[in-house]
């Protein structure tokens, strides 16, 4: 009896460990106050809805810029700043610098700037870019370029642990935000344009130790899947994945630089205890010597927030042939399917298509373009939930060394990693679109760590060339009913729209402009309430927080040219191709010039 | 100045329109602001040309052109595959570098890389 109870004891210590970490969640605590923005999406489930409605329909057109904060660095700023109580926290892109904001005075609390290798910055694909911060107990989560993950203490900014979570060498970097969940922090890895395989990755936040690692490809090991618990949809219906399922759809060992990188959002769901993501483009971009499915790139992936098991799987771009990555953000909310009420999550993926899934399930319930002039595939068939791929937009069809002309949509995609938002009050989705269309032309390249591996030459235009209507416009932003799979509203923009969209109770929704603009427009209709011209194009994501009674809107704006000084200063150094941040140089005197947050709020 | 060829850099984005010297109070301070430091720092040496500059390019070009011109320019730079859409579009090349020349064009006219003995 003794003994018993002893082990009970034993059993119990563990349980109550995890017990702790649960229970202990700042993180639930901070989104569940509509004064912070507390994560990048606002709350778990990635709406970037904002219950404050001081700021409305009828007064958004009064709003003043309030103050403005200069990060002092160039390049490409992505994401937005969090916000909790009175501190706001600012990340940069490379060198990945963060500052702690007061914001009773703007001044700065702290401020760190960890020291990375600039080697780093040849082997990132697309710009210097980073995403944004994460916050938990007290710890700041700072995922840099070189792939260090670091936990700072977010009163002091000291620096607490630091994990290597890839190798720059190989062409392992990161751009994207990580979250956190009970006691771990999650994060990916960026770099499928270099035959990096892609993973999500737990580490414990306590002292940053791994808890797991899941693979996007190989082994059923390596991906933590389950062959007969880990469903996906087959025949019309969940059905488990079965053995193998990703060493089945590649020829020999391509699995192991096979791409399926994790760079995009991360979304969870208390109820499940699943985490949302999806994986990239299967390496190298020449379909035509990576013959199968090469499953699971292009994924919807549903994971256990604990285990790290995937509980479903989706794939979008069963042989992907036009770089459509999958990455984009998953938004999770309760919308009417049909009639019924379904715990959905939605995504706009770059194919040019927007799915609601049963989250819970992994069910396909709706599958429709959001862009009419997407033509790689004619509809995506409802039984087997593969696109009905085009035979004359097919780059593999059409073989190595032939240019396969006007795709839609582009490689980058109707839609790239910039977050929409969804209104509960309007049930509609607020999307930044790209409206541009390609030429596609595969050659053969061999793999060399470290080295990209593209394999393709691609030639980008206006959507307006291929559809024959007469526009020119390189965007949209769109509203979306994700029940139906109808655009309800469609906005036009000269460029594409790569910032992250906001919704409001106050029924406005905001997003940014490459031109410098944020904008306010009426969420029912569309129509343009509001905009101000910000010191540079934005990139980033609006967000919304409250501080001593004031509603204000934040911007990132920065996208590596600077408006004032515009073609006068000699900027005009080639910078093309990858990881020109040299060029730059010469503007380090003008100690203004770096990407700026732009505040504002009701005089 | 050469109006001629203000037509061809703005074929792609907007028609041509006689410019209305529309350009926001806003857009000519962050002008002038930003020319005056690339060239020695705030000073009537350098505030005079500056100004001199952007009333010549609102006269050449509508605000609107002049916002997508110098957009365009910022974007062609974007490295690797985001930037294709700027680079390939048909015309942006040759807006960027039209409107490159113009920028160059009202600075020589107004003496805005003049030798000044600050340094």
């Amino acid at each position: 009896m003794k003994k018993l109870s002893l082990l009970f004891t034993a059993m119990l210590v563990p349980l109550l460990v995890a017990g702790n970490a649960s229970a202990n969640s700042s993180v639930t605590k901070a989104m569940s106050d509509s004064s912070n923005w507390a994560s990048w999406g606002g709350d778990y489930a990635g709406t970037r809805y904002s219950k404050l409605d001081q700021i409305n329909a009828k007064n958004v057109k009064d709003l003043q810029v309030a103050w403005t904060f200069s990060t002092g660095v160039l390049r490409g700023h992505e994401g937005g700043p969090l916000v909790i109580g009175d501190t706001m926290w600012i990340h940069t892109p490379f060198p990945n610098k963060v500052f702690s904001i007061n914001l009773a005075d703007q001044s700065i609390n702290w401020k760190y700037e960890p020291k990375q290798n600039p080697d780093t910055i040849p082997v990132m694909c697309c710009d210097t870019v980073y995403r944004g911060l994460a916050h938990a107990d007290n710890m700041i989560f700072l995922q840099q370029a070189d792939t260090t993950l670091v936990a700072l203490d977010a009163k002091t900014g000291k620096k607490i642990w630091s994990v290597k979570n890839g190798d720059p060498k190989k062409g392992e970097t990161n751009t994207q935000a990580p979250i956190v969940v009970k006691d771990k922090v999650y994060t990916g890895i960026s770099g499928g344009e270099f035959g990096v395989r892609g993973f999500l990755a737990a580490y414990n936040i306590k002292d940053g130790s791994l808890a797991w690692k899941c693979y996007s490809m190989g082994p059923d090991s390596d991906m933590c899947m389950n062959p007969t618990k880990t469903m996906a949809w087959k025949d019309g219906k969940m059905q488990p994945v079965g053995k193998d399922s990703s060493l089945k759809t590649w020829k020999g060992d391509q699995w192991k630089i096979g791409g399926g990188t994790t760079w995009g959002w991360f979304s969870y769901d208390a109820a499940t205890n699943l985490v949302y993501y999806g994986s990239g483009n299967p390496s190298t971009w020449n379909p035509v010597v990576r013959p199968g499915d090469n499953k699971w790139s292009m994924t919807i992936w549903a994971r256990d927030a604990d285990t790290g098991e995937a509980k479903w799987v989706y794939q979008m771009t069963p042989h992907d042939e036009w770089d459509y990555d999958g990455v984009n953000e998953m938004i999770l909310a309760d919308i009417k399917v049909k009639g019924k009420t379904r715990k959905a999550l939605v995504h706009f993926d770059r194919n040019g298509f927007g799915y609601t899934m049963d989250r819970v399930t992994g069910e396909l319930l709706v599958a429709e373009k959001y862009d009419p002039a997407v033509n790689w595939a004619t509809h995506v068939d409802m039984k087997t939930g593969r696109p009905q791929v085009v035979a004359k937009y097919s780059t593999h069809q059409n073989g190595e060394d032939v240019n396969t002309k006007n795709v839609c949509p582009a490689a980058l995609g109707s839609k790239d990693q910039q977050p929409a938002a969804f209104s509960p009050r309007t049930g509609l989705f607020y999307v930044p679109t790209n409206h541009v269309c390609m030429d596609y032309e595969p050659f053969q390249v061999e793999y060399v760590a470290g080295q990209p591996y593209v394999g393709a030459t691609l030639s980008m235009f206006p959507a307006g060339k291929v559809t024959g209507d007469g526009t020119n416009n390189l965007g949209n932003f769109i509203a979306w009913d994700a029940g139906t799979g109808k655009i309800k509203w469609s906005l036009p923009e000269q460029f594409s729209v790569w910032s992250g969209a906001l919704a409001t109770a106050g029924d406005v929704v905001f997003y940014g402009t490459l031109e410098g603009y944020l904008k306010a427009v009426d969420a029912k209709t569309g129509k343009e309430l509001y905009k101000f011209k910000t010191p540079s194009g934005i990139i980033g994501n609006v967000n919304t927080w409250k501080y001593k009674g004031k509603q204000y809107i934040g911007v990132l704006s920065g996208i590596g040219g600077w408006a004032g000084i515009g073609m006068a200063a000699g900027l005009e150094g080639d910078t093309e191709g990858l990881g020109a941040v040299g060029a730059y140089k010469a503007l380090s005197k003008h100690t203004q010039l770096g990407g700026s947050l732009t505040v504002f709020a009701l005089p | 100045m050469r109006p001629l060829f203000i037509t061809a850099i703005l074929a792609l984005f907007t028609p041509f329109m006689v410019s209305a010297n529309d350009y926001p109070t806003q857009a000519r301070v962050e002008y002038v602001l930003g020319c005056m430091d690339s060239h020695g720092g705030q000073s009537y040496n350098t505030l005079y040309p500056c100004v001199c500059a952007i009333d010549k390019l609102a006269e050449a070009m509508p605000y609107q052109a002049y916002e997508q011109a110098q957009t365009l320019s910022v974007m062609i730079k974007t490295p690797g595959e985001k930037g294709g859409a700027f680079r390939d579009a048909p015309g942006a090349r040759k807006m960027v570098k039209n409107f490159k020349q113009l920028n160059e064009d009202v600075e020589k006219l107004c003496w805005v890389n003049k030798p000044t003995a600050e340094k």
